[in-house]
């Protein structure tokens, strides 16, 4: 399958080998990313994954159970990447109870959890963007990122994330940012590793990003009893 | 007010202790107010044309209300809410502002459906966002909300349609809603009668409020009538239901802005257990928007008239059908307000308000100032020091009043302090 850059939205694409830190033997690579929004800024909480275009057997290595709290009325992080396969257990450490519900098409349930109580952990086998929400707090909002495959991590504040302990060969990386809707999300690019460097992938945005999501109070009261 | 207080403790403390807490949520607070009032016209809760909460009787005036919001999952889509309050100058002491169920089904798709059935406030108020319909920017609420606490309750049933938090991103959030109510039928007398008001006082549902005495012009060269009774804002009287329908714009939590219609499609000729339907209409806008240095702006816009054709006399006995009173009324107000951290804030808000009607008649025309202090020493404790004025004139029948003009300034120094009693955040 082609890898074709997007011509409209692409703005640069380095695969520039660089010198990575440190020459052991076990010649890792790594792939650094940075991104931008249309005015050069950085974007923070994007998710960036790359997957071996030459593994011969599919990376479907589970992570140990993870997360998804909810604490003060809303979800804790408000974006969780997962591998395949991975199980979320969904601990409510709030003093009311929650209905966690997803009618994404990559995970349909629904579960109340009691006020300090743990719902046990369920699996996300197929890759995709989960949306969460409550039933009984309809601000509260988060996604569950499944990936297939273990090279991930989201953005800093600076825009920036590295992926590191990459084998040498081809890899198709992909973001997802909840900032924007899918349509304007760039295609995956293909990016070379070679032992033992780093090769960089800067991206801006073309299209403006919605404002990042927030529950905290300002000087305003949003939601209403 | 021992028998008050102890039936609101027990109902807090059956809340809190009944059964382990999380299916419960509630609010229980004390509010203490002492207000120093000037003003060439009497309070209006003692039947007075002022539109003042307090007496300007030269000495301070003080008032209680114990409050309790209380939340409760009754089922896994069902929820109960209930407000219940002790206010120790009102004839009734104990009431209930709220109360009803909501069923709110699990998505299954891109459409969210809630659903009320009660008695609770039409989703009108950008101001009135803290437990038991109180306003987290002031202690006295804005024209338009005074009087939707006074005359405007929603006995009925309410839909609500929201675009969802889907898995396509997008800021905007968009909510229509549409509910079918019976009652409310008397709504508009308070406006009509005293004309607007700045407040913080909540009628409770069977509650009735005093009108000012006003005098009629007498039927057939009679004398004239004076009329001085209470008012039952909430009641049915001709068995018509009214309708509110709205549409509400969110934009990531920065800015919404609100449009909805309200009519009690009351029967303007009907009269039932000393109280008169009013055909009382509106259309109502709101906005609210974060803006930069973290200040906050609530706005809201009102207008609307109100009709009450025939004259049926206190002993029920129906005059020719004539349009006796059409008014229009119109009111909108600006507020900024800016928290300092978690224990200040400071709000400053702007009514305009007026009444007409045919033949250039000016029933109410105004305008108040609101400047607002808050001090939060604790989670528990908030105390508000409070800045009211208000300028307004009428037009007066100079053959029944002996003068034609009727204008007033009201001042009001207020003092508040709300001490949480219990909270299922506690």
């Amino acid at each position: 399958m082609p890898h074709a850059f997007p011509k409209s939205a692409l703005v640069a694409l380095l695969a520039l080998p660089a010198l990575a830190a440190g020459e052991t033997a076990a010649a890792a690579g790594g792939i650094r990313v940075r991104i931008l929004d249309r005015d050069g800024g950085p974007v923070p909480e994007v998710v960036v994954s790359a997957r071996s275009l030459d593994a011969t057997t599919a990376l479907r290595a589970a992570m140990p159970e993870a997360r998804m709290n909810q604490e003060a009325l809303a979800f804790e992080p408000h974006i969780l990447v997962v591998t395949t396969g991975t199980r979320i257990a969904f601990p409510n450490e709030d003093d009311v109870r929650h209905h966690v519900y997803s009618f994404s098409p990559a995970k349909q349930f629904n579960f109340s959890i009691d006020s300090m109580a743990t719902h046990e952990a369920i699996g996300f086998d197929v890759p995709g963007v989960v949306t969460l929400g409550c039933n009984i707090h309809d601000e509260m909002l988060a996604y569950v990122v499944v990936v297939d495959t273990p090279h991930f991590a989201k953005t800093g504040p600076d825009g920036s994330v590295e992926l590191t302990g990459l084998e040498s060969g081809r890899y198709e990386l992909s973001i997802w940012s909840s900032r924007i809707a899918t349509k304007h999300l760039p295609d995956a690019v293909e990016i070379a590793v070679a032992a033992s460097e780093v090769a960089t992938w800067e991206y801006g945005f073309v299209e403006k990003l919605h404002p990042p999501h927030r529950h905290s109070e300002t000087s305003l009261h949003w939601s209403h009893y | 007010m021992r028998l008050a207080l102890a039936s609101l403790s027990l109902l807090a403390a059956g809340v809190a202790f009944a059964e382990p807490g999380d299916r419960h949520d509630f609010d229980l607070f004390l509010e203490q107010h002492w207000a120093d009032a000037e003003s060439t016209l009497g309070a209006w809760p003692d039947g007075g044309y002022g539109k003042l909460r307090y007496s300007p009787n030269g000495d301070l005036e003080s008032s209680t209300r114990i409050a309790l919001d209380y939340r409760v999952q009754i089922a896994e889509q069902l929820f109960g809410r209930v407000v219940v309050d002790y206010i120790d100058d009102a004839d009734e002491e104990l009431g209930a502002t709220e109360a009803y169920v909501e069923w709110r089904p699990l998505p299954a798709g891109p459409a969210r459906h809630r659903y009320r059935f009660g008695a609770f406030y039409p989703s009108l108020s950008l101001e009135n966002s803290d437990p038991a319909w109180e306003s987290p920017y002031t202690q006295s609420f804005s024209a338009i909300n005074s009087w939707l606490g006074e005359e405007i309750r929603t006995i009925g049933a309410e839909w609500r349609l929201s675009r969802p938090l889907t898995t396509e991103a997008s800021p905007h959030d968009i909510d229509a809603f549409a509910g079918v109510f019976y009652g409310n039928d008397p709504a508009g007398t308070l406006l009509f009668w005293r004309g607007w008001s700045v407040h913080d006082r909540q009628i409770r549902l069977n509650e009735h409020l005093p009108l000012p005495p006003l005098v009629l012009p007498g039927w057939g060269g009679g004398p004239p009538v004076v009329i001085e009774r209470t008012i039952d804002p909430i009641a049915e009287i001709d068995d018509r239901p009214g309708v509110h329908v709205g549409a509400e714009w969110t934009y990531a939590g920065r800015a919404k802005l609100t449009l909805a219609f309200w009519d009690n499609r009351a029967d303007a000729h009907a009269f039932r257990d000393g109280q008169w339907a009013w055909a009382t209409r509106f259309w109502h806008l709101g906005a609210q928007v974060s803006l930069p240095w973290d200040l906050g702006l609530v706005a809201q816009w009102q207008r609307g008239d109100t009709d009450w054709l025939t004259y049926t006399t206190n002993a029920g006995t129906t005059m020719p059908e004539t349009a006796l009173v059409t008014d229009e009324f119109e009111s909108r107000f600006v507020l900024l307000t800016r928290a300092f951290g978690d224990r200040h804030r400071v709000s400053l808000r702007r009514d305009d308000f007026r009444i007409w009607r045919p033949g250039d008649i000016t029933a109410d025309d105004g305008d108040a100032t609101t400047l607002s202090y808050s001090y939060s020493a604790s989670r528990r404790v908030d105390t508000t020091i409070e800045w009211l004025e208000i300028d307004s004139r009428r037009d007066l029948w100079p053959a029944l009043y002996g003068q034609s003009v009727a204008g007033a300034e009201e001042e009001l120094l207020q003092l508040s302090v709300q001490l949480g009693l219990f909270s299922s955040a506690d």
